[in-house]
């Protein structure tokens, strides 16, 4: 990958970053839309819509409950797709794409660090405003929020930078290695797994009692949809 | 007709969370975007609008989608003198608006926007996935214009009518109808599953469900998913490199 993809997607994962807080918290930072996105600039966009699609579900159920700090999917994401640019020259579709999200999963973990270190850097901005009030003043927070923001658009662009360089070297790698020793039914086996891993980590957070019933009623009512479609 | 103040405010109360930090949480957002309407009725400084910066810089944490009925609430005692009860009663708001926001949006109608917008793209139609998407921003910007005027225009009865939403109850509609959608989507996993090694839908649709819950029961327990993945990547890969 050119240095110039790779800032352009620092860029744009800072971005999507700051939506995940910062911002209006729109959905630009899901993987479902981040991953495609990462996908037209370097020009794979079904490596991008698969990756977004398998790594939605993951941490979904995770939300962002009082100072709990979820797992960063959009860095993971963005990486993902980097990682399907670097192990395609080795790997057929959609085994690349399969391998190169679970290879940038950790990065969810990496970014959820990164997170955790600007709202503790950002508690300094906070006691500063305190002070002020403190001593009989009006504190002016504009620089404040202007500064927090940065953080969280830094956090993201150097995270996804760090995945993005990491697995264009990992990836090359293990491209090698699994070269033509995987066979087509295995990534679909793979393929498989992680849709339902990650629908059964997304289950956690939306099935209560009726919703598991329900859960099972949609399978049963996909294969009658596709019976009545036959 | 709101004064500039009170529009400026519903504007920065887009960004209550660019400082989020564990001291304040969103205080800092609060008290930037309260700053042009305070500077509007008490002055650039004086003792009266150092009290009311103090009001806003106490720690608040609650949903952003649910705040701006709590900001224009605020809005509403400071223009009508009423400031001094205005900590007591972001004290008393904030955690139950946070607990039925994380439930109603992040819960519930996140999942349900997401899971459908998966499910358009498994069938291969990307415009209907980003309707789904413009969906969510529409609710989004749609929630935090409705909530704000409920607050501004009827004050602390606004933020006794977000309590009598019932969006509690929603969200369990939601929820139950996107454990459904979720479940209609794995169906694609099954039919994949059928036409590469053949058997019955029932057969692969009995064991998918039956993995789903076996990853469900210890992720619900807080084990990452992440750990499960990577395990059974190498599993499957293992299985294959060395037979």
């Amino acid at each position: 990958m050119d240095s110039n993809t790779l800032l352009i997607l620092a860029f744009v994962g800072g971005l999507l970053r700051m939506d995940r807080t910062a911002l209006v918290q729109t959905m630009l930072s899901r993987p479902v839309l981040a991953a495609p996105l990462a996908g037209i600039i370097i020009g794979d966009i079904p490596a991008g819509i698969l990756c977004g699609v398998l790594m939605e579900p993951i941490w979904l159920a995770r939300i962002p409950v009082g100072s709990r700090v979820p797992p960063d999917e959009t860095i993971a994401a963005i990486t993902a797709v980097a990682g399907a640019k670097a192990l395609s020259s080795g790997l057929p579709w959609p085994g690349y794409a399969l391998v190169a999200v679970v290879l940038a999963l950790p990065m969810g973990l990496v970014g959820r660090w990164l997170d955790f270190r600007v709202r503790k850097a950002n508690d300094a901005l906070y006691f500063d405003a305190v002070e002020v009030v403190e001593r009989g003043g009006v504190p002016r927070v504009g620089r404040a929020q202007f500064i927090g923001a940065l953080r969280f658009f830094l956090a993201g662009a150097v995270g996804t930078m760090v995945g993005v360089a990491l697995i264009t070297g990992l990836g090359s790698l293990i491209g090698e290695t699994l070269s033509g020793r995987i066979g087509e039914t295995t990534y679909q086996m793979l393929m498989a797994f992680v849709t339902v891993a990650g629908a059964g980590a997304l289950l956690t957070g939306i099935a209560e009692r009726e919703g598991r019933v329900a859960f099972a009623a949609g399978i049963v009512g996909n294969i009658i949809f596709f019976w009545v479609g036959a | 007709m709101a004064r500039p103040g009170v529009k400026k405010l519903f504007w920065r109360s887009l960004l209550l969370q660019s400082a989020w930090s564990f001291a304040g949480m969103q205080a800092l957002g609060v008290s930037w975007a309260m700053e042009p309407l305070l500077d509007e009725l008490y002055g650039m400084e004086g003792e009266k609008r150092v009290e009311s910066a103090r009001r806003y810089i106490s720690t608040l944490n609650t949903h952003p989608f649910i705040a701006p009925a709590i900001l224009g609430c605020a809005a509403k005692m400071e223009e009508n003198g009423e400031g001094a009860n205005i900590e007591a009663t972001l004290a008393a708001v904030m955690g139950p608006f946070g607990g039925v926001g994380d439930a109603f949006f992040w819960g519930a109608l996140k999942p349900m926007v997401a899971v459908a917008a998966m499910s358009a793209v498994m069938m291969g139609h990307l415009l209907t996935a980003l309707l789904f998407i413009l969906l969510w921003m529409g609710v989004n910007l749609g929630s935090r214009i409705y909530f704000f005027r409920l607050g501004y225009k009827r004050g602390r009865d606004g933020l006794a009518q977000v309590m009598r939403l019932s969006l509690f109850a929603l969200s369990r509609r939601i929820k139950a109808a996107a454990s459904a959608l979720l479940g209609f989507y794995l169906g694609f996993v099954v039919m994949g599953l059928k036409s590469s090694w053949g058997s019955s839908e029932w057969f692969w649709a009995t064991l998918v469900l039956g993995a789903t819950f076996l990853i469900y029961i210890p992720v619900r327990r807080g084990v990452d998913p992440l750990w499960f993945i990577m395990a059974g990547t190498l599993l499957i890969f293992g299985v294959e490199l060395y037979p």
